[in-house]
């Protein structure tokens, strides 16, 4: 893509979960496309922010860390973005955990993970939706996205999939409700996406990682696994695209698994 | 459809969230077709003549509170001994009337997390916790047609009315008895849904048909399936 090419140059961008994997590449993504971004991330993104910057140049992207599971961190975190004279236009809900209630099968599952999780995939979410809708609504623009999953996706833990599934209905009411608004909502369920988390997850199952991956490709009609890269343009896609009728769209980006498999 | 309603005499039922409209209704049902029924609302929602009608199988709760739910179902359980069916029920009729003129916010949407998503999950953790025996026992969980409510039949057709609030948590809701049913379905419960619409108390008529397809069994087969009244 030509670097000329920046359409989103007015557009400040949140997305959380920057510290890694798909957040990273949406980060790069929309920095390229013009946007200022800021990646909230639990941890700290100052290196990762630099690299994007050297890499594509325009607006450098800011790190702002904090943890989504602490409703006051969020609020702070949108205090900041205020106080530095911005509100934000996109909103990008990318970050999730498995957490301590992913090891737990039901009804073993302990509450207190289960809590923790839920405000990581699901509250968050909804926190950062009210805090950042007023000045969305208030400019008539806004864009909101959300890395999501298909509910058939197996071995979930409920957390989990009660925060993606959250994500699905959530992105179809704002986008009836906030149409006139011009506010448009973008959920992508996905499956099968070749990050680091997954390459954890396989060693840590004991099971070669190269083999295992080979394995999760072979799965899918496409005879492949999605990736980061590929996840980011889907989402800036959608962002630049200004047509009024494109908006609650939840695509199922899986390979063919859920259904043809 | 009367023979397919005698099946359900002397089963025992749990309910939580007695005291609203689908709270009264399935209570209807369960004494017409003779179901011993249990009830669990929240403290906040105590209900006396309730209390009066169900004596110590009418219990509250401190809403989101584990070792709350864990005494309660145990003492209800001391009443009834085992369980056929267990009815998750929230106020949402409450809901919606209050976020007609209720601003959204943080806060309310940390309530109804509570009240809600929460509840269902720790009434259900403690249920199938207490009873780990193969034997078939019928969930029914009533949800909002104002979120995601799944990919089978409706999917997508989400009513637009409503908050964020509600929206967020009957999406979330349907992941997490989704996920939920995929776990216990196995150990010999059935796990099925009920979607409420907009003008859903002008049509009881398909919400008992939906539960007692659910609570007989004859719609078993269908797992973590909602069923949505439009």
């Amino acid at each position: 893509m030509e670097k000329e090419y920046r359409p989103l140059q007015e557009r400040v961008t949140l997305v959380t979960g920057a510290g890694g994997g798909i957040g990273q590449k949406i980060c790069q993504e929309f920095a390229q496309l013009g946007s200022h971004v800021y990646m909230c991330d639990i941890a700290n993104t100052q290196e990762i922010a630099d690299q994007i910057y050297a890499e594509v140049g325009g607006i450098r992207p800011t790190p702002i860390q904090c943890d989504l599971s602490k409703k006051e961190e969020i609020m702070n975190m949108m205090d900041q973005i205020h106080k530095e004279g911005h509100g934000v236009d996109i909103l990008i809900n990318n970050a999730a955990i498995k957490g301590p209630a992913g090891k737990q099968s039901f009804p073993e599952m302990e509450f207190e993970g289960f809590k923790l999780t839920i405000a990581i995939d699901l509250s968050a979410a909804v926190h950062l939706t009210l805090l950042a809708l007023p000045h969305m609504r208030e400019q008539k623009w806004g864009r909101i996205l959300f890395t999501a999953a298909p509910l058939s996706s197996s071995g979930i833990p409920a957390p989990y999939l009660a925060g993606k599934a959250g994500f699905v209905g959530l992105s179809k009411h704002l986008a009836s409700k906030y149409k006139e608004d011009h506010i448009k909502t973008f959920a992508l369920a996905l499956r099968h996406t070749e990050t680091p988390m997954i390459r954890r997850v396989i060693a840590s199952k004991g099971i070669d990682v190269d083999e295992g991956l080979r394995k999760m490709h072979a799965k899918s009609l496409t005879g492949r696994m999605t990736n980061p890269a590929e996840i980011a343009k889907l989402f800036a896609y959608f962002a630049v695209t200004e047509n009024p009728d494109i908006t609650g769209v939840s695509l199922l980006s899986d390979g063919g698994i859920t259904y043809l498999r | 459809m009367d023979a397919y309603f005698s099946d359900h005499k002397d089963k025992r039922c749990l309910m939580l969230g007695g005291n609203d409209f689908i709270g009264s209704k399935v209570i209807d049902f369960c004494t017409e077709t003779g179901i011993h029924m249990g009830i669990i609302d929240l403290e906040t929602h105590k209900s006396m003549p309730l209390e009066e009608m169900f004596g110590p199988t009418y219990q509250c709760i401190d809403s989101g509170n584990q070792a709350s739910m864990e005494n309660v179902v145990d003492q209800i359980i001391t009443e009834m001994g085992d369980i056929d069916y267990i009815v998750c029920n929230y106020y949402l009729d409450e809901l919606r009337e209050e976020m007609k003129n209720q601003e959204e916010s943080c806060l309310k949407w940390e309530e109804v997390l509570q009240d809600w998503g929460l509840n269902y999950f720790l009434l259900l953790k403690t249920i199938v916790a207490r009873f780990d025996d193969d034997k078939k026992r019928k969930i029914v969980f009533f949800n909002s047609a104002r979120g995601y409510t799944g990919e089978g039949e409706g999917e997508g057709q989400l009513i637009p009315e409503g908050s964020i609030v509600e929206a967020a948590c009957a999406s979330g809701v349907t992941g997490m008895m989704t996920s939920i049913a995929r776990s216990i379905i196995p150990k010999g419960y059935s796990v099925n849904g009920i979607a409420l619409g907009e003008e859903y108390k002008e049509k009881w008529g398909h919400i008992e048909w939906a539960m007692n397809l659910w609570l007989t069994g004859i719609g078993e087969y269908s797992c973590g399936e909602t069923y949505r009244v439009y």
